[in-house]
């Protein structure tokens, strides 16, 4: 029981040490799958971008370096809009599985004059177009090395095939109303063709052959060039499982979904609201606490001071300040309870040496402006800190540093603190 | 009912098995055995109910101080019971890990002689440093009994009341050393006399230098002639003793401003423990009270015990409250306490509003009968205020600091008019201060 619970909390300590870097690792892979999800087009069997082995993208780059245009398709509403822009240009319809729509079925099948390739490895586009005829799917040829080589033919009425000469890619084989090209053998229907001329277009069996893998092998390459590169533009549509659909009926995404997806989410709801009820019950009731009242200091001061400056109070403010400084002044060279403000002047003056006129009319300054009160407070400040310096250096010792603020505001008249700082005097030389 | 994380993770794992067979009746088959697993295990989970819980008995602590709550859990259920419990202790009670676990035995013993009967109780220790002063509390304390599973189980909770009592920090205390070595220089213990400390005739001694010459007995120093000279006598004086030194604190809504970092209250506490300790120090005898409209607290020089542990226990559970002191009753409460000439300090605040309405009517009673000193905090903020000029906002800001302390100022020498001892400091100042302020009084016989 000891070892378990030791595991356990073990694994929970470790689990709270590792818990940044758990995190990192499962949003690292999260991202990774997700960019994975974003790049999955490159990755398309006989995608014009995939550079895999089973891809396209060695023949669209020949093509391009050959000022072919490929437009790409991915539905049939886009292939048909190409179509009408660029009313010359071959149509290359790739099935890889899936087959456009019935629409654009009848429209390959009542083409006019545009060159179309149809691709298909299997018998679903062969079918979705000629269901009963008069072509018809013949069986896989596998391929397999230049041993299997398909010939063109003698009778192949296709210029490009002929020129290609053979293929060896695997694919599919059809029998056609008309001479083929590529002839091979199926072993369950005898002679059938690869390249087939069809109503549509040509219905080619291999395009396994265009592979960024096989396109150099046998006569794939010339084939490719002499199909696709005859024009400036091409239009390569690949057909995907929406196009079957109508126009007007879009599927549902839960259609495409596996199966346990809507239970699992379900499930998960379920979880969810487990969890509500786990991490939502309290240990036990909340606790309160009685706060005591409390209000900041100098909140009577703060507010007085906002007032006088909302009401622009230069005069009041001005002779506040000029009061307090006297009666600072008149404690700092100790003239008495209430002295006289001219003998206060004269005292100051002499204290600092200088003319007391001049005090006089720094005293009854009368600032009008918020500047002038500024420099009018400053000065006053000064004149008292001048004050106390000369004090200081006249009777040194006499007060201790900031006495005429703190020490004598505390209640004790400058007679009592010297014979304080005697008695403490007595003590260190006692100690 | 709780239902725990492991119950979460089992309903999360079980997903796997939705995803392997996705059908209505699979989510209603997990669903009902998550239901099944919750109620099995609740049903066995030893009853939280069943239990008795008993606190035992905190000892005071000062603020600042670490302690221990203790609590005992008797097991009276017949399953065993496992789980958490949780002591509802207040956010200022400073409680480390208010949920720890819980292991309990059966109650009733299967086994010889009641072997089990070891295991039937449990201690649970809860780790506090209060942050507050007063009496914290915890209203209660919240079982939780999981199953065997531990999946689901039951909570209860026990409301049975603890309490800890947080005394005031005294901080001064470290000020109290050196002003009982004053206290011991009046006293004549020591060789420096003081001139004019106490009235009160002491002892005849030889004379050292540093002595004041008017101490000496120059009778005695007749008597004591020998033949190698004159042997100089002093008089020794002795300070009085057995004084009354009255302490009143004034709780109302002044003392809920805060300077610095504390109420004026708390400030007014610490200088009223140390002149508390220093007085009951030199032989005087101490009475506290506080008040606002009424009294609100009282510690009696009379009452048995430490007076300084008095004072402390009853200022702990004071907390300002908003109304306007009720200083017309302080010659009452005075008198109640003692007819005679007593040291009354009243620490309170210098504002002028609650002063001039409030004491300045009773101070003729009170300055007759009695010597009053007046305590009471200073805001550095208003002198900090008061120096900052530098823009138009501060210098209206400095005026308006000003204008309090000219009022400040007016009130102080209203007092001293009146005879009253006007002590205003610092919050950490004025402790020592007002001791220096006794000593002062002391020294000079006028207690």
């Amino acid at each position: 029981m000891t070892t378990t619970a030791t595991l356990g909390s073990t694994l929970r300590n470790g689990f709270q040490r590792w818990q940044f870097w758990l995190l990192l690792l499962i949003l690292g892979l999260l991202s990774v799958a997700l960019i994975q999800s974003l790049n999955d087009e490159d990755m398309d069997r006989f995608g014009l971008q995939n550079t895999a082995l089973d891809g396209y993208a060695a023949l669209a780059g020949v093509l391009e370096e050959q000022e072919v245009q490929i437009h790409q398709a991915a539905s049939a509403e886009i292939a048909r809009d190409l179509m009408t822009e660029h009313p010359e240009a071959p149509l290359v319809v790739l099935s890889t599985g899936d087959v456009p729509d019935a629409a654009f079925n009848e429209g390959l099948r009542e083409r006019d004059q545009r060159p179309v390739v149809l691709l298909s490895e299997g018998p679903e586009l062969l079918t979705a177009l000629y269901p009963e005829g008069p072509a018809s799917y013949a069986g896989t040829h596998p391929g397999g090395g230049s041993s299997a080589a398909l010939e063109a033919g003698a009778q192949c009425p296709v210029d490009a095939a002929v020129n290609a000469a053979t293929v060896q890619a695997p694919g599919a084989l059809f029998f056609g109303d008309a001479p083929g090209c590529f002839i091979g053998f199926s072993e369950d229907a005898g002679e059938a063709q690869m390249l087939i001329e069809t109503d549509a277009g040509l219905l080619f069996g291999g395009p396994a052959a265009f592979t960024n893998q096989n396109i150099t092998d046998a006569g794939h390459a010339a084939l490719a060039l002499w199909l696709f590169g005859a024009e400036d533009d091409l239009i390569w549509y690949t057909p995907m499982g929406v196009d079957t659909l109508d126009d007007q009926q879009w599927a549902s995404p839960m259609d495409f979904l596996p199966d346990w997806v809507v239970p699992l989410a379900w499930w998960l709801l379920l979880c969810v609201l487990v969890m509500m009820l786990v991490l939502g019950r309290r240990p036990g009731p909340v606790v309160g606490e009685p706060l005591p009242v409390q209000v900041p200091g100098a909140e009577t001061a703060e507010g007085r001071g906002r007032m006088y400056q909302s009401a622009n109070a230069v005069a009041p403010s001005a002779r506040t300040l000029r009061s307090a400084h006297l009666i600072r002044l008149a404690r700092l060279l100790r003239l008495g309870a209430a002295p006289q403000e001219a003998s206060i002047i004269a005292a100051a003056a002499r204290q600092v040496r200088r003319d007391p006129a001049q005090l006089e009319g720094l005293l009854a300054q009368q600032p009008r402006r918020n500047s002038e009160l500024v420099a009018y407070a400053q000065s006053l400040a000064q004149l008292e800190d001048e004050v106390q310096r000369a004090a200081l250096n006249h009777h040194p010792g006499a007060h201790s540093a900031g006495g005429a603020r703190d020490g004598l505001g505390a209640g004790q008249t400058s007679t009592d603190r010297t014979h304080l700082n005697r008695q403490q005097g007595k003590n260190t030389s006692n100690d | 009912m709780v239902l725990t994380r492991r119950f979460l993770y089992v309903a999360l794992g079980l997903s796997a098995v939705v995803v392997v067979f996705p059908a209505p009746g699979t989510l209603l088959g997990c669903a009902v055995l998550l239901i099944l697993l919750a109620a099995v295990d609740m049903v066995l989970a030893g009853s939280p109910r069943s239990v008795r819980v008993e606190r035992v008995p905190t000892a005071e602590v000062r603020l600042g101080q670490a302690t221990t709550a203790s609590t005992t859990v008797y097991q009276a259920g017949s399953r065993p019971l496992r789980g958490q419990v949780k002591d509802g202790w207040q956010p200022s009670a400073g409680a480390r890990a208010q949920i720890s676990p819980i292991r309990l035995g059966p109650g009733r013993s299967n086994g010889p002689n009641g072997s089990a009967a070891r295991i039937q109780t449990a201690r649970i220790e809860t780790a506090l440093r209060p942050t507050r002063r007063g009496d914290l509390h915890s209203e209660h304390l919240s079982l939780r009994s999981i199953g065997p599973l531990g999946l689901a189980g039951r909570q209860v909770t026990h409301r049975v009341r603890h309490t800890l009592r947080v005394l005031p920090p005294f901080h001064s205390r470290r000020h109290l050393p050196s002003k009982l070595q004053r206290l011991r220089e009046l006293d004549g213990a020591t060789a420096v006399q003081i001139r004019g400390a106490g009235h009160e005739f002491d002892s005849l001694r030889d004379y050292v230098r540093g002595d004041d010459v008017r101490s000496i007995d120059w009778r005695a120093t007749a008597r004591r002639q020998s033949s190698q000279g004159q042997h100089l006598v002093v008089r020794t004086w002795r300070p009085e003793r057995d004084r009354r030194v009255i302490i009143a604190l004034d709780s109302s809504r002044t003392s809920a401003v805060r300077i610095e970092d504390e109420p004026r209250l708390d400030s007014g506490m610490e200088a009223a423990l140390l002149l508390g300790a220093l007085a009951a120090g030199a032989g005087d005898r101490v009475d506290y009270f506080s008040f606002d409209r009424g009294l609100s607290s009282q510690a009696r020089s009379g009452m048995r015990g430490d007076l300084l542990h008095q004072m402390a226990e009853a200022m702990s559970t004071v907390e300002p409250r908003l109304v306007e002191a009720d200083f017309s009753q302080l010659p009452g409460q005075i008198r109640a306490i003692s007819s005679q000439r007593s040291l009354l300090v009243v620490l309170t605040s210098l504002d002028s509003g609650s002063l001039e309405e409030g004491l300045l009517p009773v101070l003729p009673a009170l300055t007759q009968r009695h010597l009053v000193v007046l305590a009471a905090v200073r805001d550095p903020e208003l002198d900090r205020r008061a120096r900052a000029r530098e823009t138009a906002g501060e210098v209206y800001r400095a005026a308006a600091a000003e204008r309090a302390l000219i009022e400040k100022e007016a009130l102080r020498r209203q007092l001293a008019s009146l005879g009253v001892e006007v002590v205003e400091a610092a919050p950490h100042q004025l402790p020592p201060q007002l001791a220096d302020t006794y000593i002062r009084l002391k020294a000079s016989g006028r207690l």
